[in-house]
């Protein structure tokens, strides 16, 4: 469990970290969205211990960062932004030196360095040196520094950045897997993975929080609704009267495709807006072609927010 | 322990890249190129011994400079130093453990350097005491030199403004102990003693007893206090990145 308490942090004149609070609990994958210089990173380093907070404080698994540095350091793993690799040692020997700066005991030693070596996938270079790693693997070998002593807490600093398509779904899965038996915080300008794997999202601006909570409520506090759109079988204009009398339905437009009804809509009340279009489809017997809501949503909010200052 | 994890992978860093082989070679041979062409080994006299002592730690000035440098600056490049810092380990166990690496490593250039004395005492008859007081010497002031190398590199993440700062602090500090460049500053402040004063925080002052055989309590405490003084900055150089 982490609580953040107004926390901030300035660097000259600059706030890079200005009065800060949330919490996040186990189970729970917490996203970090924001642009470069917002101060994710600078929250994530004084979250590690890595930096004193100026004002305020945080617990980590209810220890104090500030004044209990050494319990707090010892249940989490950290990836920080830049993959932190000795470049002239051999993977296997990084992950062992790791393993012992952990304090993780010499009976335990090897078999942890294999048991993350096969769950990270690096099986193919465990003898290359780190500074002829790929980008990929890399940062594989830092989510594995990351994982080898098995914290309850993960503090991730954009850990799919530089990633090809496919490495990004291996390391998102690999969190979503890891995710629920822990806490995890993690950073990333991109918006998809953000919505893919976080049950929660916290967006950063200018050092301030300026939006905390799940993309849903996200999209109806900043845009005031959640986009839905979809396609069913039936006369365009009957579709648009009975979803216009949706209860919490704003913005409906619909146009006929085909013989079909293609629409569009803004979904203003809470709840899932596709629970409340299924009744509504399930009622009238409209065959469902497609169904959905908007992927952009989240864009939107992201904009939105941070273009407004 | 911690200190020992550390310490391991640091004495292990040496090795990984051809710098130290280089610097020990470089050393090591002009410490004998010293020794056997300047100062005419012929007559292996103990007067010759003190002169190789004497000239000693002034290569010291740029070999620790060169086993120093790295300790510190390199972290702070790689990104590694996020690492090392939010392991639970304390600053000051790491700040010793790659202290004593590099001083491992000055050790056992200083003991390939036996070779010099032996092979005198195959052809002359040298004052062991005075030889083995000489290296004491030698180690301490090496010690406190990489102290000195391992705070100015923990200060920049480039190696090369740590081994300039570090070679021209070392002469300067070394320097201090002449007794010429002691009355210029004496007459630079005046007629104030400052030069004097000065002087007694110079290696080179605290050698010379060491040279002439005589292990002083004062000069050993000196040496110890020097290098700790220096780590205590090299702990405090780490730790203010917090704040």
């Amino acid at each position: 469990m982490i609580d953040v308490k107004t926390i901030s942090k300035r660097f000259g004149a600059t706030i890079a970290v200005d009065n800060v609070t949330f919490g996040v609990e186990k189970g729970e994958i917490l996203g970090f969205l924001g642009p470069n210089g917002a101060g994710k990173s600078t929250t994530m380093k004084i979250l590690t211990t890595y930096l004193v907070p100026d004002e305020g404080t945080a617990t980590v698994e209810g220890f104090d960062i500030v004044a209990q540095p050494q319990h707090v350091r010892a249940c989490v793993g950290y990836l920080p932004e830049s993959v932190p690799l000795y470049n002239e040692m051999r993977v296997e020997e990084y992950l062992t030196f790791i393993a012992q700066a952990r304090q993780i005991p010499i009976a335990e030693r090897a078999r942890r360095v294999e048991a993350i070596i096969d769950r990270v996938g690096l099986r193919a270079v465990t003898k290359k040196n780190c500074g002829n790693l790929s980008k990929g693997y890399r940062q594989r070998v830092g989510v594995a520094q990351a994982l080898i002593h098995d914290p309850p807490v993960l503090v991730l600093d954009e850990p799919t950045s530089g990633l090809d398509p496919q490495q990004i779904i291996e390391i998102r899965d690999l969190i979503r897997d890891i995710g629920s038996q822990k806490v995890v915080v993690f950073s990333t300008h991109i918006l998809q993975e953000i919505e893919a794997i976080c049950k929660r999202i916290i967006i950063i601006n200018q050092g301030r929080i300026a939006a905390n909570g799940t993309p849903a409520e996200l999209a109806r506090k900043v845009l005031g609704g959640i986009r839905f759109r979809g396609r069913v079988q039936g006369n365009a204009d009957e579709v648009r009267d009975s979803l216009a009398r949706l209860d919490g339905a704003r913005d409906v437009q619909v146009e006929p495709r085909d013989g079909t009804a293609a629409f569009h809509m803004v979904f203003t009340k809470a709840g899932d807006p596709g629970l409340a279009f299924g009744k509504l489809a399930h009622e009238k017997g409209w065959p469902v072609l497609e169904a959905s809501t908007e992927l952009s949503s989240l864009e939107d909010v992201y904009l939105a927010i941070t273009r407004t200052r | 322990m911690n200190i020992w994890t550390i310490f391991k992978r640091e004495f292990k860093n040496y090795f990984y890249s051809p710098i130290a082989y280089i610097f020990m070679i470089v050393f090591l041979g002009f410490m004998s190129f010293v020794f056997f062409f300047f100062l005419h080994f012929f007559v292996a006299d103990d007067a010759n011994m003190k002169l190789y002592f004497q000239a000693m730690p002034w290569f010291f000035t740029v070999f620790t400079a060169a086993m120093s440098m790295r300790l510190w600056s390199e972290e702070k490049k790689l990104g590694t130093l996020e690492l090392l810092m939010t392991v639970p380990m304390r600053s000051h166990e790491i700040v010793i453990g790659k202290y004593l690496a590099g001083l491992s490593v000055l050790g056992i250039t200083l003991l390939l350097t036996v070779t010099v004395p032996i092979t005198v005492a195959v052809v002359g008859d040298p004052d062991w005491g005075k030889i083995i007081t000489g290296y004491v010497g030698a180690f301490l002031a090496g010690a406190l030199l990489l102290a000195i190398g391992a705070f100015i590199s923990a200060t920049t993440e480039n190696q090369i403004v740590a081994l300039m700062v570090t070679s021209v602090t070392g002469v300067m500090l070394m320097a201090l102990g002449i007794q010429y460049v002691g009355a210029e500053v004496n007459n630079f402040f005046g007629g104030w003693n400052v030069g004097d004063f000065l002087a007694y925080f110079s290696p080179l002052n605290h050698l010379d007893t060491l040279e002439r055989g005589v292990l002083d309590l004062r000069d050993i405490i000196y040496f110890l206090s020097m290098t700790v003084l220096a780590l205590l900055l090299n702990h405090i150089a780490v730790e203010r990145r917090k704040y």
